[in-house]
């Protein structure tokens, strides 16, 4: 335990270290949903869902991509005497699910802010979108992972997960869309279900297959 | 099963000529808009059940290789071979995928007038092309041959464990199908009263599978030969003598 939070401080102070890295993501969705603004003006409710959840996709890529990426091979071997793969792993789940949930949250203003916020069920919302930045966090670190072994090319990870969030993203955009007018509580229980189940099978999966990654 | 033993191979060869001859010319049912395209059933249906028995080889080959690594001689000749054995196995997979995909096309072309609807159960395998497609590319990137082998194969056992929970999970990926026996759509069941059909069909998924699995251990016996030779060429004093593969 002691292990994970250090490594989630040592993330952290990189991160603070080299700002800019965070600055250019979050410019980089500013000029996204501005794009949309631009091109769409009233932008009726149910694109709200999709558009939001697609540009969700393209800024947690760019923010976890980098998560393996800028660990050297000097590093790794660092790692080896320090640490166990789950601790590693966990650490970097947990620091991804931070970064995340304040990408989304960034998000979500910026769309408020541009192109308005035509969600009703707000409780439910926030529980669709939590369920889904879990889902797109686990599945980018961990193909980060093999990203980063493969030769640290960003455009490799959008190739290797997309094909994944395709179908993850449909659950998770259906669940959105429910949550576009106040509903009986009853008709969320399936998606609620399914996310986290999904997240659930993801994150053993990922841990589990973490662990032969680790060995050179 | 020896899979170098020839009687499965003549079973095979038997029953794909009697799938060519009684698919074409014993009698079907007689129905509105399928008319004699009912007979694509005897060649499209089975290339899935083929592509997914071959992808199931390739993980069973994946999870092989993976616990074998985990213990000790991580790269040795068995476990090069397990490699070839499931990267060859996607290949055949991409293969009968590509081929359901054009038997499909031509058939919704003369029943449902277009070759391609938004289906879920084609939606559910043009992501399931995309991830083996993906697979490819991530092998290329490597320069390491063991290392390309390992994350393969943790690609491989991570992608197929989600696409089949995702396809068999999502309500969006099942209801809705305008496929046959999908979605409160009759399927060929209902149609074939007198089981006619089922003595074609059944003999045609077998044959057909067997076929696949043919085919993947010829590819595996070529690249097998393949990477061996080469390391043969680029090192004479390596321990590997050809007579091993």
């Amino acid at each position: 335990m002691q292990a994970i939070i250090t490594l989630i401080k040592k993330e952290a102070t990189i991160e603070w270290r080299n700002r800019s890295v965070l600055g250019s993501l979050l410019l980089y969705t500013v000029l996204t949903v501005f794009l949309i603004f631009f091109s769409f003006r009233n932008l009726d409710p149910l694109s709200w869902a999709t558009l939001f959840w697609i540009v969700m996709i393209f800024s947690s890529v760019d923010a976890i991509a980098k998560s393996f990426m800028q660990e050297s091979q000097e590093r790794w071997f660092y790692y080896y005497t320090l640490f166990t793969p789950g601790q590693l792993i966990l650490a970097k789940l947990a620091y991804n699910l931070v970064l995340m949930v304040l990408v989304s949250t960034f998000t979500l203003l910026l769309f408020s802010l541009f192109v308005g916020f035509p969600i009703h069920d707000i409780g439910f919302f926030a529980l669709a979108l939590l369920g889904g930045v879990v889902c797109l966090t686990v599945l980018f670190t961990f193909m980060s992972v093999i990203a980063a072994k493969a030769g640290k090319n960003t455009a490799l990870v959008t190739i290797l997960s997309l094909p994944i969030a395709i179908p993850l993203l449909a659950v998770i955009i259906n669940f959105t869309k429910k949550t576009l007018v106040v509903q009986n509580a009853v008709i969320y229980s399936t998606d609620i279900v399914l996310l986290c189940s999904i997240n659930l099978l993801m994150i053993i999966m990922g841990y589990i297959l973490f662990q032969f990654t680790w060995k050179e | 099963m020896n899979l170098k033993a020839i009687w499965w191979k003549l079973f095979c060869v038997l029953l794909l000529i009697y799938v060519a001859i009684a698919g074409l010319l014993s009698p079907v049912p007689r129905l509105n808009i399928l008319n004699e395209t009912i007979r694509n059933l005897y060649f499209h249906v089975p290339m899935w059940f083929g592509q997914i028995i071959i992808f199931t080889v390739s993980l069973v080959y994946s999870i092989l290789y993976l616990l074998d690594t985990n213990q000790k001689n991580a790269s040795s000749i068995a476990n090069s071979k397990r490699d070839i054995a499931a990267h060859s196995a996607v290949t055949i997979g991409m293969l009968y995928g590509t081929l359901g995909l054009l038997t499909g096309m031509i058939w919704g072309n003369f029943t449902w007038g277009t070759p391609w609807s938004s289906d879920p159960k084609l939606n559910c395998t043009a992501i399931g092309m995309l991830i083996y497609l993906a697979y490819f590319v991530l092998r290329s990137s490597f320069t390491d041959i063991d290392k390309r082998a390992r994350f393969a194969a943790i690609y491989n056992v991570f992608c197929y464990v989600m696409f089949v929970v995702l396809i068999f999970v999502i309500p969006r990926m099942r209801e809705f199908s305008i496929h046959p026996g999908n979605g409160g759509n009759p399927g060929f069941a209902t149609y074939d009263l007198d089981s006619a059909m089922r003595l074609v069909f059944y003999p045609a998924v077998i044959g057909w599978s067997l076929l696949a699995v043919w085919i993947w251990t010829i590819l595996v016996k070529y690249r097998e030969i393949k990477l061996f030779w080469n390391m043969r060429m680029n090192n004479p004093l390596s321990a590997v003598a050809l007579d091993q593969v």
